[in-house]
């Protein structure tokens, strides 16, 4: 049993008197969402859990046309959203069935994958290559982009992840997720995110981001940098490859090898950008 | 450090004095509900699956304190005055039984999906049924009994 030395399970009835319950909790306390990792990995260093189901925060809402997501919203109910399904050709959906199986997404949440921060994380790429943003409950309620977030993860600490915000797709964009798995419910042994607006048939915003390398996902800036400016085509989206295939740095573990998952790397930019280019030729 | 909690399961109200750190799978494997497999204990291979307030999970992941108040089924209760549930009859007749395992979490998560999918592909049964490990079937058969039930029986799911 994980939680072996469990002596406290509480369950706030507001934002507030979870941070505080935090606080008092000292260093065995833990916020749980769905608690899926909590219960496998928790370990008896954890005294107090904080269930934040009943707190409201799960919900999608479109806001304009951006879309809220409460953090304890299931992987399941992302799926399934007719809003969610609308957002740049179904981008999200197609990337959210590849997640663990339907046992898993019934119970796992938006919040919890986000803030666990998994390095083989699919949700994670797929949303910072979005441009998410995250509401986040220190006492007051703050925004933070989820670049921002991972980059400085200190923002993280002593706070509540709350909502994650998808921005309004922008006009003339399509976007691309691709994931490499030893099985249908394994964890990446690679993943692939994408998003490529055009202005005037040239790329005006690129956003790539590698996961699973087998660190965190980080933005590929030499092949964003390097498509700016060009037309999408396949000798250009060649030329993103192999930069991509350059710079990323990958490392070996138990699902795939370096050298491998640097291969990886250039199938995976190129199948995300030929995808991405198919999408923004479809008559609209 | 305990706590009592209460549950539905399988229709019947239970007070439960139970460890805080309890899964849902110790404590339905403790009132006698055998059909919940101790499998991988870790959330991989679904022979623990049961329905949470309606939706199939992995009981292994599940802290029973935080399903306080919710309604839980298993596989002991699909049977009504004596007879087999629809689904269960469809497993047996395509074959999708074989050493029996993990016949009781797909059952599970088939009920979970035909209740949102009544009339599901070949294909989404395959993702339905994702969750669920089985190293005798080949998963041909199991596949072929949903969609059996499912094409037999609209009412199939109404647990």
């Amino acid at each position: 049993m994980s939680l072996s030395n469990l002596q406290s399970y509480l369950r706030p009835a507001d934002l507030s008197s979870a941070l505080r319950q935090v606080g008092d909790g000292g260093s065995g306390a833990r916020l749980m969402a769905a608690g899926t990792d909590l219960v496998l990995h928790g370990g008896e260093d954890v005294t107090t859990l904080i269930d934040l189901d009943g707190l409201g925060l799960s919900y999608i809402e479109q806001r304009h046309d951006s879309i809220a997501i409460g953090a304890m919203t299931t992987l399941t109910d992302v799926l399934e959203d007719p809003v969610v399904e609308r957002y740049l050709g179904g981008v999200i959906p197609g990337m959210m069935r590849q997640v663990g199986s339907p046992l898993l997404r019934n119970l796992a949440t938006i919040g919890g994958n986000l803030m666990r921060r998994h390095p083989w994380s699919d949700i994670i790429p797929l949303f910072r290559a979005l441009g998410a943003e995250v509401t986040l409950f220190d006492g007051e309620l703050l925004s933070r982009r989820l670049d921002d977030l991972y980059a400085h993860p200190g923002h993280l600490r002593g706070s509540i992840l709350t909502e994650v915000v998808l921005p309004p797709p922008p006009d003339n964009a399509a976007a691309a997720f691709r994931k490499f798995a030893r099985s249908t419910v394994d964890v990446a042994g690679l993943n692939c995110a994408a998003m490529v607006q055009l202005d005037d048939g040239r790329c005006a915003e690129v956003r790539l981001l590698v996961g699973g390398t087998p660190r965190a996902a980080e933005r590929v800036c030499a092949a964003e940098d390097y498509l700016v400016g060009e037309e999408l085509t396949a000798a250009t989206i060649a030329g993103a490859a192999a930069e991509a295939a350059a710079t990323v740095d990958t490392g070996d573990d138990m699902r795939a090898t370096a050298s491998y998952r640097t291969h990886l790397v250039g199938i995976g930019t190129t199948r995300c950008l030929e995808e991405i280019r198919y999408r923004l030729q479809e008559p609209t | 450090m305990s706590q009592t909690i209460t549950l539905t399961v399988n229709g019947v109200h239970y007070d439960l004095s139970v460890s805080l750190g309890d899964t849902m799978l110790e404590v339905l494997r403790r009132l006698g509900l055998k059909s919940v497999k101790l499998g991988c204990d870790t959330g991989d291979c679904g022979a623990c699956a049961v329905l949470i307030d309606g939706r199939a999970v992995n009981a292994c992941m599940v802290l029973a304190v935080a399903a306080a108040g919710g309604s839980v089924t298993t596989v002991e209760g699909l049977e009504n005055d004596g007879h087999l549930h629809r689904l269960q009859e469809a497993m047996l007749n395509a074959g999708g039984v074989q050493c029996g395992f993990c016949t009781p979490g797909m059952v599970m998560s088939a009920l979970d999906l035909l209740a949102r999918n009544p009339h599901p592909t070949e294909a989404e049964v395959r993702e339905g049924l994702a969750g669920n490990l089985c190293r005798c079937t080949g998963y041909v058969k199991p596949t072929d009994a949903v969609l059996a039930a499912a094409a037999a029986d609209t009412e199939v799911a109404d647990v």
